[in-house]
């Protein structure tokens, strides 16, 4: 569990570092998106290990072919539209970009379990990695917002304000989720 | 018709004609006598730790209102408050670096670096306190018995896995018991919160309902495997979770901060049974002893979520995309 809140602070980074769009109904269908997308690369990631991988004995290739299939998923994704559901208004970063880099990012802790555990075992943590990153990044949304309060130096208006509120955020939940019971 | 005036300051705002300096003095007049009852209890070593919480937390503050072109006000007791209570919650044995770190962890990362008093989306006290606990984890975990004369370790009755000793309601009422300087005693904690209370500075239904969630969720929750070996007395004894660690204290000086709780009162109610709740889960469940600090903070983050949520409605306000 801990990793899994590790990794979807470094999703949040990302998150951060292009942009942190303000939230709205397309921007959550378009992360709503990233966390199915993800959930299918993982997937698939679990069917490759397990039914290819594993049994031909090529377990080190896991690593490349993961990577290969979120850049596959991506290029389907980039195909069927779903990038569009991803841009905000407000946002200026690239929503491909933010994509690739989440999905890449969140995949990378469960690496080793891919093909090797029960596919709901795997599945359960992906899919609560997907949705914490959607609930987390949420409340990012919100605090943003608080940071542009009459007073607050606008050094920490934009990105800087927000890596220390996620820092004191990520050591709150860490204190909180470091725990026994997952 | 009687005209209003429109007050466009910074937070935080009370309603009560009542300054934010006078709440704050407030505060420190209902804190000072937990920390007496922690230097008749751990002697010079609390008197130490508080002087040196207190006096880098205000000058801290001075110097990040320097930082930030602010006015410099050497009365406003804010950072008095914040080095108060970042020293209670320290243990009495730790070195001079460690209040003194502690202080400037929760007055320039909690609170001036988001531009001073009204501004900080998170409580300082547990800034500063959750940063000390990454940084000297060691220094931290040390508990002392009160009034021992040599110096004996001994660990707090919720440090279950490292030998804790029973102690019985009594003593926790009275702090005859592991812990830190100002979490001892429940009895002085919540005279004080009373205080409070009756002055009118707090409102005494977010204490409250806190604490009953920490009895209710200790009473109703599965008790976990690290209790059954080490102190069962934790086991289906509410009361006890009530009394000892540092929830009384949060219950009235941490949750009924005016800056970083919910605005209306069904959000900090929210905020306060939150809180509780948290609490015993990390208690129970958590590889930490106590996990009042943590659920305070989560509860910090979620604050303006709360706020948009119970937001309260124009009056005539009858719903729809936008208001009147």
């Amino acid at each position: 569990m801990r990793h899994l809140i590790d990794f979807i602070f470094l999703a949040i980074l990302v998150d951060i570092a292009s942009g942190c769009p303000s939230w709205s109904r397309q921007a959550f269908r378009g992360r709503l998106g990233l966390v199915g997308l993800y959930i299918i690369a993982s997937l698939a990631l679990w069917m490759t290990a397990r039914w290819l991988l594993i049994p031909w004995q090529f377990d080190q290739m896991t690593s490349q072919t993961y990577i290969f299939i979120v850049l596959g998923m991506m290029g389907v994704a980039g195909l069927a539209g779903v990038h569009r559901l991803c841009a905000d208004s407000e946002a200026e970063h690239s929503p491909l970009l933010l994509g690739a880099g989440v999905l890449t990012l969140l995949g990378i802790p469960l690496l080793d379990h891919a093909g090797r555990l029960p596919l709901l075992d795997y599945l359960l943590p992906v899919a609560g990695t997907g949705l914490g990153w959607l609930a987390i990044s949420y409340v990012m949304s919100i605090l943003k917002e608080e940071l542009h309060a009459e007073g607050v130096p606008r050094l920490m208006h934009g990105r800087c304000g927000l890596i220390l509120v996620a820092g004191i955020f990520y050591w709150a939940l860490m204190g909180f989720f470091n725990v026994g019971f997952i | 018709m009687p005209s209003f005036p429109t007050m466009t300051g910074r937070g935080p705002f009370s309603h009560k004609q009542r300054s934010t300096r006078w709440i704050m003095w407030q505060a420190v007049v209902a804190l000072l006598p937990i920390g007496i009852v922690g230097i008749v209890f751990f002697a010079h070593q609390a008197l130490m730790v508080i002087g040196i919480s207190v006096g880098a937390a205000w000058a801290a503050d001075l110097l990040g209102r320097r930082l930030n072109r602010q006015k410099t006000d050497i009365t406003d007791a804010s950072p008095i408050v914040t080095g108060l209570l970042l020293a209670y919650m320290l243990p009495p044995d730790v070195p001079w670096f460690v209040p003194f770190v502690g202080a400037l962890y929760a007055i320039l990362i909690g609170k001036q670096l988001f531009g001073g008093l009204g501004n900080n989306p998170f409580n300082p006290v547990l800034v500063g306190r959750v940063l000390l606990q990454w940084s000297y984890p060691d220094w931290l975990n040390l508990t002392r018995y009160p009034m021992a004369i040599d110096a004996v370790s001994s660990a707090t009755p919720l440090h279950a896995s490292t030998g804790a000793t029973q102690a019985g309601l009594v003593d926790l009422s009275l702090g005859l018991h592991g812990g830190t300087i100002g979490e001892t005693s429940a009895l002085i904690i919540l005279l004080c919160g009373l205080y409070l209370v009756l002055r009118r500075v707090i409102d005494w239904q977010a204490p409250f309902l806190c604490l009953l969630a920490v009895f209710t969720a200790a009473l109703l929750l599965p008790a976990p495997e690290k209790f059954a070996g080490h102190a069962p007395y934790l086991v289906r004894n509410p009361l006890y979770h009530v009394l000892s660690g540092g929830a009384m204290l949060a219950a009235f000086f941490l949750i009924t901060d005016p800056v970083t709780t919910p605005l209306t009162a069904t959000g900090q109610n929210i905020f306060a049974v939150g809180v509780g709740i948290i609490t015993v889960l990390i208690r129970f469940y958590g590889i930490y002893p106590e996990g009042v600090a943590y659920a305070v903070l989560i509860m910090n983050g979620l604050t303006p979520l709360i706020n948009q949520v119970f937001r309260p409605k124009p009056l005539g306000y009858a719903g729809g995309n936008s208001p009147p």
